[in-house]
């Protein structure tokens, strides 16, 4: 597996829960609380897979998505109650995780997505 | 000329001299009707303006539109007759009427034989034209008496009805006959009203008027009737009686009542479109703390198993604290969906509500980098539904919260002082977001006003927020001259 997963939270204890799960698939993590900082890693290096929180204040999770240049598989964790209403309905949501969420399911859905987009 | 003949005494030339300025016309006439005498009023009264001398001439060559009817008089009583007229229409060559009173009676030689007659008249036109015009007015205002909307009424001192109209029985209930008949005020007058009542004679005594005053008359019936009074004191055949004028107000408390039920409705459909909203809100920030819970107790397993002592504490802080974070918003929210019932005012304190509203949208203010200050300087206790005024303040907040957010260095500030006046408190809430400009700054609270995206805001916080404030006797106002967004909330204090 190559490339680093991105992870964006404004929360910086998501950021790290996120980031400790995800580094059990053996891939490197990079964690950001400011969505601009994301994107500008985005941009410069080689990502395997974005989980994106939604609700954000600087940008929401949608907004990051129109902003990436690149077509990588973007997870959404939301603990918005009508977050899963997101799945299959935008393009380029690869998947939608609902807060709270199990370790194990984040787990499986990274592993999922990055095999199969690349 | 008879009378030149007659001996005269200086009794006569009394008389005659009384006779002559008597108000009253008078003139003799001979069996010819011709003039053998008159006095002044007699020419004046005629409205004879010749310069001719009347006497010798024929009463008939000197008035020919003289009717038949009064020439048949005067052959009536030169054929010894007498007659009266207490009012007659005499109408001149030139068209205009007079109205005279009269009396046409013979006068007798020594011989007992009729020599003339003697007529005495009076014109009455003046006091007829002036009792034509009273009579006018009194049908013109008996007319506005029985035909007013306004119920009119007059009764003595103690309350006895003297005249009522028919609006003001309308709204009573009763008959003429039975109002007439001996009913009073005090019959129909609740006894709850008796402590006003005082006041309104007390304000009769002193400044001779009373009301307008508001208060319920019993109808026969038995229904109460809301009415507004206001009166004042005429003299009435020697005793001093009151004149009332009475609104029925049955219309306008139906439309006031209405008016209230479509506010209380409006505050009950914000309230659970607000709850809805912060819904939404709240799940999300219950959801983060337990993705934080959950995700740290996933690790903990690996940090036990590896006997990382440092991971454990840090996950242990970490659940602990996230828990704290969600049972605090879990409090916030049962307090605000506690049942609101009727009467839900209850003494709460000023900082209270504050730190209510800031635990319901405190979390999303602070996880979204807002710096929140609370500058409480009051002790301060109102009067109030806690649920309603923790509406008022999450509205604030919230709008803040989106009013501060594109900021550099975003904050919210919420002051608490005694003031302006004793026996008040003033709340400021203030952002960093740009000051509002004037034109816009009483239009905000206009309900459907808003500056928010579309579907961002119902448009309707602010207007219902006002009404709160101001059913709780208060304000709420947001300030121009302040050099960001300032909202200013003052409440009366609960009397200790």
């Amino acid at each position: 597996m190559s490339g680093v997963i991105v992870c964006i939270d404004d929360e910086p204890a998501i950021c790290r829960i996120l980031g400790s799960v995800l580094r059990e698939t053996g891939a490197s993590v990079e964690t950001f609380t400011d969505p601009h900082e994301a994107l500008r890693f985005i941009r410069d290096n080689d990502v395997a897979a974005v989980v994106c929180d939604h609700r954000m204040p600087a940008l929401s999770g949608l907004e990051v998505l129109e902003r990436m240049e690149k077509c990588i598989p973007f997870l959404v964790v939301s603990g918005d109650l009508d977050a899963a209403e997101l799945t299959g309905r935008v393009p380029g949501v690869t998947a939608v995780l609902p807060k709270p969420f199990h370790p194990a399911r984040l787990l499986e859905l990274a592993r999922l997505h990055m095999q199969g987009g690349g | 000329m008879k009378h030149v003949s007659l001996p005269i005494s200086a009794t006569h030339r009394l008389f005659a001299e009384v006779v002559r300025t008597l108000p009253l016309a008078a003139a003799v006439f001979d069996r010819d009707m011709k003039y053998i005498a008159h006095n002044d009023s007699w020419v004046t009264t005629h409205g004879y303006h010749d310069d001719r001398e009347l006497i010798g001439r024929s009463h008939y060559e000197v008035f020919p539109e003289i009717p038949e009817a009064w020439r048949d008089i005067h052959r009536r009583c030169l054929a010894g007759a007498t007659e009266r007229r207490d009012l007659d229409v005499f109408v001149r060559a030139d068209g205009g009427e007079e109205f005279l009173r009269w009396v046409v009676a013979p006068w007798r030689e020594a011989d007992e034989s009729v020599g003339g007659v003697v007529i005495y008249a009076e014109n009455i036109t003046e006091q007829i034209q002036t009792q034509r015009r009273l009579g006018e007015r009194e049908s013109l205002i008996r007319d506005l008496f029985e035909r007013s909307t306004v119920g009119l009424n007059l009764c003595t001192l103690e309350g006895l009805w003297l005249e009522s109209n028919p609006a003001f029985l309308d709204i009573i209930g009763y008959s003429r006959e039975e109002a007439d008949g001996g009913l009073t005020y005090w019959q129909l007058t609740p006894r709850k009203y008796d402590a006003d009542e005082a006041a309104q004679i007390e304000s009769l005594r002193t400044t001779g008027r009373y009301g307008p005053y508001e208060k319920e008359f019993i109808r026969k019936d038995g229904r109460p009737v809301p009415v507004r009074l206001n009166g004042f004191l005429v003299e009435r055949n020697g005793t001093q009686c009151i004149w009332s004028l009475i609104e029925d107000l049955t219309g306008q408390r139906a439309l006031e009542a209405r008016i209230e039920e479509e506010r209380l409705k409006a505050i009950h459909a914000s309230k659970l479109a607000m709850v809805g909203e912060m819904a939404a809100g709240i799940a999300h920030e219950i959801n983060n703390p337990l993705s934080i819970i959950g995700g740290y107790a996933y690790t903990l397993r690996g940090a036990i198993a590896r006997g990382d002592t440092g991971a454990v504490q840090e996950a242990l802080d970490a659940i602990t604290e996230a828990t704290e974070r969600a049972g605090k918003i879990v409090h916030g929210l049962r307090k605000f969906s506690r049942q609101s019932g009727g009467d839900a005012r209850a003494e709460v304190g000023v900082d209270e509500v504050i730190a209510d509203a800031l635990n319901l949208c405190g979390a999303r203010v602070r996880t979204r980098g807002v710096s929140v200050t609370r500058d409480i300087r009051t002790t301060a206790r109102i009067e109030a539904d806690a649920i309603e005024m923790s509406q008022v303040f999450v509205n604030l907040l919230n709008n803040a919260f989106d009013a501060a957010g594109p900021s550099t260095e975003p904050w919210i500030r919420v002051t608490a002082t005694d003031g302006p006046e004793p026996g008040w408190v003033t709340v400021l809430v203030e952002d960093s977001g740009p000051r509002i400009p004037p034109e816009v700054a009483e239009r905000i609270f206009r309900p459907f006003f808003t500056t928010k995206k579309v579907g961002e805001g119902t448009g309707l916080g602010l207007s219902i927020s006002r009404s709160i404030v101001e059913s709780h006797g208060g304000t709420l106002t947001c300030d121009p001259g302040a050099p960001s967004t300032r909202f200013v909330v003052r409440l009366p204090a609960a009397t200790p």
